[in-house]
């Protein structure tokens, strides 16, 4: 009888047993399955998870902005500290639902009592989760399970639902169990899926920093004249023919640009005034500046949304700010934006950041505190900003000042392609001489290659031939070098490869490829067509450098 | 409700812990409450006929029943006598029922359309699995009236008989005098059969999710481009259709035949590798056994013993000789229950050529044989090497194919094509030009799917000599747990789920 009774006792164990690893090893897989970057607009997930990992005896934000990826590219918390000793923190998505803000508002005051919540209206006139998964995706997979994720999740399911065939309890449980939704990415894995070692901490607290620079397509007049277009666009017009006879009707339809605020906006807007009001804290709307068209681009900010916003804030006794029309932060849409103008960049949210730092000083009363953990992140942040103003240099001669400045954590890697020696000018020479450069440029015949290697302002290695040349080394911590510069008669060819990676743009002129040796990675990649008289400085269109990457390295020491 | 779904999975576990909570004695009623609620999740109107159909074999079985156990009421035969015009009374019902479910909806539209109504919408109400449950019922009578069973005097017993859920479906087709007492006797809990039930839905599950329905990826679309298609293209997709569709139906009676190993009851094997057969007649006896049994039983030995086919193979005999007196007595209940079993599968003239064909095949090979056997011998082939094994099975293998491409394609034109392509228009090389990897199924997909293959066909190897549930119940712990881990966490991974695909039908849940 005892006998069968350990027996028992011993399978229950082992079923438990077996349970709980069988539980174990899904969460671990489920982990890897997720997706650890937002492939739709490459944004790591880690971010909203660090949001959940705050302590708040070490940061209690003053203030928490929320909304669309306008939020996250136009504020940088790590400026506000800076300037005005504000503590806050970005809590925008891309393609922040409304449904979304509400939960993030719902799970500030959890922990957290804010003085003001900051809300970019972008979502109230486009929510873009009406037409797309991730923007659901991004919250609901990265944060932890609670009766607000769960509202969230009928909202997802509901969304879904409208939009696809997926039924209401399969979107639903696909927010519970992610891996319902992502076990097929099992041939997309890549190493960085297996990493759990990512950081949740975030030190730029919530800002995307997109440090490249595409200038504005449109202008802010275009914008607003082919809104007033779309808007007048009312109204579909059918000719249908009924037994050979020829019917019109016209049928009412939604305006292809929305300018009035939907119902459910103004409900939005009411209940987080009802749960600020609740917890002590203000709200504050703004709308960061947009310039793109609204054919392109729904969430353009036009005259006329922001008229209709002005309206409803003020019927609703809420403060309502817009960066774009009330004031002017001296954006240049040239240089301040990282994609056309859909979003700021680092250079454009330090002007919005300004601007909003001292509004909130001046109407919030918020006094300048101090924390540690800002402190650090302060460090790391001026860091990533100075690295990022490379972006922001384009003649050439100030460029290799910028790199002379830097010239402690940086090797640098020049290789001609083609031909580079027709457009330099003699501050270019100078320029290079000044820089540490003895070659003879201004004996260089038409199509001479050149290679140079230049770590932390020693120039290592520098060659003019009429020859192709190569040169192949290895950087003080263990990077393989291997550079090549051709003419016109050996392939036109500039190569400047790291560790068997290829950097060059390998374009007319002096390709240039900046590696950093704290962060190890390489921070700029860079052309100067000296073919050319004017030879400004020509990038890619995408990031070459990665703010995320960046500071992770760098604090990882 | 899809034997894959959530809710199924709810179900399931709630009736389980309820059939083992619960006192014994309602043990029956738990699982007779579970398969109400399961069938109901198709819809009330598919109880008409059911409840028709269960109620006619309740009311004639007891009846015959009572006239075999009255004291008095004549000899043994006129007793039977009584109760055969009761049987055929009962079993036209059934089968009208079954024609109707298969034809019903065509007959009425053709009404709806002589009489130029307008309402096209108008359709016979369906009856799921009402193949199965109809022949489980006739075999019911058949053998109350032979009895070789006794009729149930509790309708409600009987109704679980018929309903029971894990089988309604897609079977097996039960038969009464085997189920109906397992499923009315309790049941103690045992901890070895319940694990194995469960590995064995496990690896239903693997077979439906992870191959089947990941090889439906690529037959659909293959079949659904038959007319362009190249031969190499459509004969993989045909072969990988026979394989998805072994898959598909036995991963289904797997679920079945596990979750009532759970439950202590014994459902019937309905497949045993058929894909290991050496002739077609083998090749029968693994596949769709209980279908197969069924009508060996209630249509070929009943034809077999009729006094005037006896009559009439002499009368043969006599006249052409032995052989074609025998090769009479083959042919006719052969070929009768092959062409039944093709229209049991389902209406139009594809299945009644495919009938045709298999009950060719087997009469065929039946009545040729010793012709066969002497070519084997002049031609020097050892009949017993690995060789010409591997070659039978091939050779039944492509038999099974061809009988496929007969019916898959929804109509005879489109097979003769498709055979037709398969020989004239081969193209090989679009077996190594990628053009593989484009229809449904990319690259990784495609060699996952033969990994799968692979797996499946070295577990059925190991199969056939011993049960790899016991040889793993033997094996150490960590073995036999990381085999459980790597099946169930392929089943996540791999399987072919998730928002927005329905992966709720079963083939062969459309009988």
């Amino acid at each position: 009888m005892v006998t069968r009774k350990r027996c028992a006792l011993g399978r229950i164990l082992k079923s438990i047993l077996f349970t709980i690893i069988a539980l174990l090893l899904f969460f671990i897989i489920q982990g890897i399955f997720v997706p650890s970057m937002l492939s739709e607009v490459g944004y790591p997930t880690a971010v909203v998870g660090s949001f959940f990992a705050l302590n708040e005896n070490e940061i209690d934000p003053q203030v928490f902005f929320i909304g669309t990826s306008h939020v996250y590219c136009g504020i940088s918390p790590m400026e506000l500290y800076k300037a005005y000793g504000i503590v806050a923190y970005d809590l925008g998505t891309a393609s922040q639902p409304k449904s979304g803000s509400l939960y993030f508002l719902k799970e500030i005051f959890k922990k957290h009592r804010p003085k003001v919540i900051v809300f970019d209206v972008s979502s109230l006139f486009k929510d873009f989760s009406d037409e797309e998964d991730h923007s659901y995706r991004y919250i609901i997979d990265n944060v932890p399970m609670s009766k607000n994720k769960l509202e969230l999740l009928s909202a997802y399911a509901e969304s879904t639902g409208c939009r696809t065939d997926i039924s209401f309890s399969e979107a639903y449980l696909s927010g519970i169990v992610p891996m319902f939704q992502y076990h097929d990415r099992w041939d997309q894995l890549n190493a960085q899926d297996f990493d759990f070692t990512e950081s949740r901490n975030h030190f730029l607290q919530g800002q995307d920093m997109r440090c490249n620079i595409i200038p504005a397509l449109f202008s802010v007049e275009s914008m607003n004249e082919n809104a007033a277009r779309m808007e007048y666009n009312t109204a579909v017009e059918k000719t249908v023919y009924t037994m050979g006879e020829r019917m019109e009707e016209s049928t009412p339809a939604l305006p292809l640009y929305q300018a009035e605020l939907p119902e459910d906006s103004l409900e939005l807007l009411q209940e987080m005034y009802r749960i600020c009001r609740e917890n002590g804290s203000e709200l504050l709307l703004i709308k960061v500046p947009v310039s793109s068209l609204p054919f392109l681009y729904g969430s353009a900010w036009t005259l006329r949304r922001s008229q209709t916003m002005h309206e409803a804030a003020a019927a609703a006794g809420l403060d309502f700010l817009d960066l774009m029309y009330d004031v002017d932060l001296g954006i240049d849409w040239d240089t301040d934006t990282p994609d056309g103008g859909n979003h700021m960049n680092p250079f454009g949210a330090e002007k919005v950041t300004a601007y909003v730092g001292e509004y909130l000083k001046t109407h919030y009363d918020l006094p300048a505190q101090q924390n540690s953990v800002y402190d650090s992140s302060l460090e790391y942040y001026e860091k990533a900003m100075a690295v990022a103003r490379f972006q922001t240099v384009f003649t050439f001669s100030e460029y290799l000042e910028l790199l002379k400045e830097h010239e402690d954590h940086i090797t640098v890697l020049m290789a001609a392609c083609d031909e580079m020696s027709t457009g330099l000018t003699e501050g270019d020479v100078r320029a290079l001489r000044s820089y540490g450069l003895r070659s003879d440029f201004a004996g260089m015949e038409y199509q001479d290659t050149f290679i140079a290697l230049i770590e932390n302002g020693n120039v290592v290695y520098e060659a003019v031939s009429n020859r192709e040349q190569t040169y192949n080394t290895k950087l003080s911590d263990g990077t393989e070098i291997n550079m090549l510069s051709a003419g016109a008669y050996c392939g036109r060819v500039a190569s400047i490869q790291l560790n068997g990676t290829e950097y060059s743009r390998s374009a007319l002129g002096i390709n240039i490829v900046v590696y950093d040796e704290d962060a190890q990675m390489v921070i700029d990649v860079v052309t100067f067509n000296t073919w050319l008289e004017e030879h400004l400085a020509e990038r890619t269109l995408g990031p070459v450098f990665d703010s995320f990457d960046y500071i992770s390295r760098i604090a990882a020491g | 409700m899809s034997l894959i779904s959530l809710a199924f999975a709810l179900l399931a576990a709630a009736t389980v812990l309820l059939y083992y909570i619960l006192p014994k004695r309602c043990q029956w009623l738990v699982l007779l409450l579970a398969s109400v609620v399961f069938y109901a999740t198709y819809g009330l109107a598919q109880f008409i006929p059911m409840l028709l159909a269960s109620v006619a074999a309740y009311l004639a079985a007891k009846w015959m029943q009572e006239i075999y156990d009255a004291e008095e009421g004549g000899t043994a035969a006129e007793r039977k006598a009584k109760c055969k015009s009761n049987l055929l009374f009962v079993v036209a019902v059934l089968v009208i029922l079954l024609l109707y479910a298969k034809v019903g909806t065509w007959v009425i539209q053709g009404i709806v359309g002589l009489l130029a109504l307008q309402n096209n919408a108008i359709r016979a109400i369906a009856a799921l699995g009402v193949s199965y449950y109809t022949f489980s019922l006739i075999s019911y009578v058949a053998d109350v009236y032979w009895r070789r069973d006794r009729a149930e005097t509790n309708y409600l017993r009987l109704l679980l008989f018929v309903l029971y859920f894990p089988k309604i479906l897609q079977g097996p087709i039960s038969r009464h005098k085997n189920l109906a007492p397992q499923l009315t006797q309790p049941h103690a809990f045992d901890y070895r059969e319940f694990c194995f039930g469960l590995q064995l839905m496990v690896w239903g599950y693997f077979k439906k999710m992870v191959i089947a329905d990941r090889l439906a990826l690529l037959v659909d679309t293959v079949f659904g481009q038959a007319e362009t298609a190249s031969g190499s293209l459509l004969l993989v997709a045909a072969c990988l259709e026979a394989v998805k569709q072994y898959c598909d139906f036995s991963s289904g009676i797997d679920i079945a035949i596990g979750f009532s190993q759970m439950l202590g009851l014994k459902l019937e094997t309905n497949f045993n590798h058929p894909f290991f057969s050496r002739s077609a007649a083998e090749f029968w006896r693994r596949w769709h056994i209980t279908l197969g049994t069924w009508f060996k039983d209630y249509i070929c030995m009943p034809l077999a013993v009729s006094p005037r086919l006896i009559g009439l193979s002499k009368r043969i005999r006599d006249r052409f000789g032995p052989r074609t007196g025998k090769a009479f007595m083959t042919v006719v209940p052969t070929m009768t229950a092959w062409v039944l079993t093709g229209l049991w599968h389902n209406t139009g003239w594809g299945y009644v050529v495919w009938g045709l064909y298999w009950g060719i095949v087997i009469v065929g090979s039946t009545i040729f044989a010793p012709e066969l056997k002497r070519l084997t011998t002049a031609l020097h082939i050892n009949t017993e090497a690995g060789s010409w094994r591997i070659f039978q099975m091939g050779r039944t293998f492509l038999l099974f194919v061809v009988g496929r491409i007969l019916t898959v394609p929804g109509n005879l034109g489109m097979s003769w094509h498709i055979l037709q392509s398969i020989v004239m228009r081969f193209h090989s090389e679009n077996l190594v030009d990628g053009s593989l990897y484009t229809l449904g199924l990319d690259r990784p997909n495609f060699i996952l799917a033969m990994v799968c293959i692979f797996v499946l066909w070295s577990v059925s190897m190991l199969q056939e000599r011993r049960s790899v549930r016991e040889r793993l119940a033997e094996s150490n712990i960590v073995f036999r747990w990381s085999a459980y881990y790597i099946l169930f966490f392929a089943i996540i991974i791999f399987g072919i789920y998730g928002p927005g695909y329905d992966a709720s039908t079963f083939a062969y849940m459309q009988f």
